[in-house]
């Protein structure tokens, strides 16, 4: 062959190998149905088991399927099991689960597959967080037949069924999970949703595809059972409010949450956005009082700090007018929920001053600083660096100041704040959670077994708390377990054992092509296997 | 030259030890604690803390914590994240190219608007283009990056769709950082040409080279420039390890993957593993610019010698 021959015959190739490529190109691009949505919060890891953020939910959700669903919050339907039935105490569930289930892998999802998510959760090795939580006091489960499962707990769960409804305990494929090793959660995922993991890099994106065999979709939920209709469903990891709003504003992604607040008027009036609102379920924005020191374990201290702090306007300056007056440790939107606290403790700084006077903290009037005994009346108060939270501070600073308390900030970064109140050296710090039932709020804040460097850093330690919060958790009737919580809550007022800031909303805004978006988690979590791009 | 440089990359080794017993020192010995920051606000029992600080290889004493990470690092092995267990090595190879990419594309910039506005300015010496050209150096100094940034962003894809505003992988997605990034180095590039520029214009060679004829052109490349850019190689190289090592905001806003930003979120989350790991790296790569930079002088200055 002639070196001119070589070279022609050589070009030729090369275009026309071109020319396929993108042609093939083309054709798999106009078919690809994908949906790309903003994330606002990081991913530690992909192990939903393991996981310790709940944002994290909102992407391993499309990944494991759960045993039962919950919407809204309160009612559970059937996911992966068919029918359960519980004991009167609320120590053993029985699960029936579906027969046609498998994993991405190819495993078939049984009843051994469930025992081997929930050993896992419980094993130290785990180092399990959320699912750990929502577990709750698990003992054991037992194989009763290759699709019957029971599951018993060391103490009444009442709040079992919630706990199953969230990823953090969807059953993963155990040959999967036994294949990765150290790499699960982080090069793979494999469970049983109607998407499939594809790629994960840490810090930018989770790009997932669809499960073309998923047939056990929820039609009472989602409206849909057999696939869904998105080829390719991508996470975009947005940490800057900024950025993700740019991200959005320049067709990159289809749809962000966490607007930044003083956006959100401006995308609602834009026809080319959809903004959608939805009050965050568990607990809002609040302050804890730290009850093992001087002056927060007074309650005068305490029922004057919660009487003489502008909610209203805090919610003006601080919260970009978005969110709600809050009323309890719970969201409005919670079952059990009463504003009881709000009647306890209403907004009134002349009658907190006076509460402070009869226990003896006296203004001086050269420093503006109340004193007993020569000691000023000094609240120490801990936050990590982080913008919300120190004009949280500020504002609590301004108004605290015009009673005469000293509200003493200790802004530093994230680790030497957490190191200093797990230690107890606070008087108060903030708290922000989400959760979808009452137990995990009390037990998370009330419960003396979280005490003592735990999450419950008022260090409250009360029997009578403790015994309420165990006796709720293991009554079966709903009824009967929301008087229980009514009862839990006139005591919170009473004795204000921490007091609440704001309600907040989570907020999302899209391109219009978005649609049927599910939202789970009272609001905070998308599903996006019912979503169609249209257009 | 091959001595030399031998000689110098022999030198790293010790500088680099130094950096990481300094770096794991004072990880160490500042407060707050990485286990409290891994459960962070979620429920544990003392038991579980102590299991976790067990398997983040904590409770040992310093020295055979540190013994047993060099050995490992020597090893090739950076271990794991203590906060996401994703491999150190990983995330470093993943991220050390958009760095590079960055940062050359940067200082590229950089080196194209800064020269040349500081030779137009040098050239037009106390007229109406000198005083524009040192407002527009100004500018470019005094303009924080997370403002530059987000200017571009909203300027050239929000409103006018022709670039991307995130992430990384192609010339487009370079360029609105690339850009942010290099304002200020250009700024600071332009006021050093000039001055380095009028300071060589006034000495006598200058003079001399004119007096024999030599075009004005071949006056200024020839002689002025390659004489005034010695200082200006230091500068490219201080701007090259600061890009390397320092583009955490451009890194945030454009949300591009680089070591920048996770060298500081690591610090904060008292990620011992992925501190130390990165260390190695930026300070390898810091080293090697200093090396490059000494090389480059020679080529510029024959004058400089090493022999």
């Amino acid at each position: 062959m002639s070196k001119r021959l070589l070279v022609r015959f050589v070009s030729l190739f090369v275009v026309t190998t071109m020319l396929l490529a993108s042609l093939a190109g083309a054709v798999v691009a106009q078919d690809e149905v994908v949906l790309t949505f903003g994330i606002s919060r990081r991913v530690d890891t992909l192990d939903n088991t393991a996981t310790a953020f709940s944002s994290v939910e909102v992407i391993v959700g499309h990944v494991f399927d759960t045993l039962v669903k919950q919407n809204p919050l309160g009612s559970f339907h059937p996911a992966l099991a068919t029918s359960w039935s519980v004991n009167d105490d609320a120590t053993e569930y029985v699960f029936e689960l579906r027969d046609d289930v498998t994993f991405h892998d190819g495993t078939p999802l049984n009843a051994e597959a469930v025992k081997y998510t929930f050993d896992r959760i419980v094993h130290p090795d785990t180092k399990s967080q959320m699912g750990f939580s929502f577990i709750g006091p698990y003992e054991e489960s037992e194989v009763i037949d290759d699709h019957t499962i029971a599951v018993r707990f060391r103490a009444p769960n009442a709040a079992f069924l919630d706990g199953l409804s969230h990823p953090q305990l969807g059953p993963v494929s155990p040959t999967a999970v036994e294949a990765l090793g150290a790499d699960w959660g982080f090069s793979g995922i494999v469970g049983a949703g109607p998407f499939m993991f594809e790629s994960y890099t840490p810090d930018t994106e989770v790009v997932l595809v669809k499960n073309p065999d998923y047939n056990w979709g929820d039609e009472a939920v989602f409206g849909i059972t057999g696939p869904t209709a998105l080829d390719r469903l991508i996470f975009k990891i947005l940490t800057d409010p900024g950025t993700r709003l740019a991200a959005l504003e320049s067709g990159e992604v289809d749809m962000i949450d966490n607007l930044p607040g003083l956006d959100v008027a401006r995308l609602q009036e834009d026809p080319s956005f959809a903004v959608s609102i939805y009050d965050q379920a568990g607990h809002g924005y609040s302050l804890m009082f730290n009850h093992q020191k001087s002056p927060t374990d007074e309650l005068a201290v305490r029922k004057a700090i919660a009487m003489s702090v502008d909610l209203e306007i805090m919610q003006d300056i601080v919260y970009d007018g978005l969110g709600y007056k809050p009323c309890s440790a719970l969201t409005a939107s919670m079952v059990g929920w009463t504003d009881v606290f709000c009647h306890v403790n209403p907004y009134d700084p002349e009658a907190a001053g006076a509460l402070l006077d009869e226990a003896g903290w006296v203004m001086n009037d050269e420093t503006g600083i109340r004193e007993r005994d020569g000691v000023p009346l000094v609240v120490r108060h801990f936050g990590a660096d982080r913008p919300l939270g120190n004009a949280t501070a500020q504002f609590l600073r301004e108004d605290l100041g015009n009673i005469g308390i000293d509200f003493e900030l200790n802004i530093s970064d994230f680790s030497a704040y957490i190191t200093n109140v797990v230690a107890g050296e606070h008087n108060t710090q903030q708290w922000w959670d989400t959760q979808t039932d009452p137990d995990g709020v009390f037990r998370t804040l009330f419960h003396s077994s979280n005490a003592g460097g735990g999450s419950n850093r008022n260090n409250y330690i009360s029997e009578t708390m403790d015994n309420m919060i165990d006796a709720a958790v293991g009554i079966s009737d709903q009824a009967a377990r929301i008087a229980a919580y009514a009862e839990i809550q006139q005591i919170l007022a009473d004795e204000v054992v921490m007091m609440y800031l704001n309600d907040p909303v989570v907020t999302y805004a899209a391109i219009p092509a978005v649609q049927n978006v599910t939202i789970l988690g009272g609001g905070f979590v998308p599903d996006f296997y019912s979503a169609t791009m249209d257009g | 030259m091959s001595k030399y440089l031998a000689n110098r990359l022999l030198q790293t080794i010790p500088t680099v030890f130094l950096i990481t017993v300094v770096v794991f020192l004072m990880l160490h010995l500042s407060p707050g604690d990485p286990v409290l920051v891994f459960i962070g606000d979620k429920q544990s029992t003392p038991e579980q803390r102590e299991k976790i600080r067990e398997d983040m290889g904590l409770n040992r004493p310093l020295h055979v914590q540190y013994l047993t990470y060099m050995g490992n690092a020597l090893r090739g092995d950076l271990g794991r994240s203590l906060q996401t267990n994703v491999p150190v090595m990983s995330q470093i190879v993943n991220r050390l190219p958009w760095t590079i990419e960055l940062s050359f594309a940067a200082l590229f910039i950089a080196s194209v608007i800064g020269i040349s506005v500081g030779i137009i300015a040098a050239l037009y010496h106390n007229t109406i283009i000198d005083t524009l050209a040192m407002a527009f150096a100004l500018v470019g100094i005094s303009m924080p990056v997370y403002w530059s940034s987000l200017l571009l962003i909203l300027f050239f894809a929000v409103r006018l769709r022709v670039l991307p505003a995130i992430g990384q992988g192609g010339v487009e997605r370079l360029i609105l950082p690339a850009t942010a990034l290099a304002l200020v180095s250009a700024g600071s590039l332009a006021r050093m040409v000039r001055s380095s520029m009028l300071e060589v214009l006034n000495q006598d060679f200058v003079l001399t080279a004119r007096s024999k004829g030599i075009t004005e052109r071949i006056v200024v490349i020839r002689h002025v420039l390659r004489n005034a850019l010695i200082p200006v190689v230091t500068i490219l190289g201080l701007i090259l390890g600061y890009t390397l090592s320092g583009a955490v905001i451009t890194e945030t806003i454009f949300a591009r993957l680089g070591i920048g930003q996770k060298y500081v979120e690591a610090v904060v989350q008292k990620d011992f593993t992925v501190v130390q790991g990165m260390t190695l790296f930026i300070a390898m790569m810091y080293v090697l610019v200093n090396i490059a930079v000494d090389v480059i002088y020679a080529f510029i200055d024959p004058r400089i010698r090493y022999d």
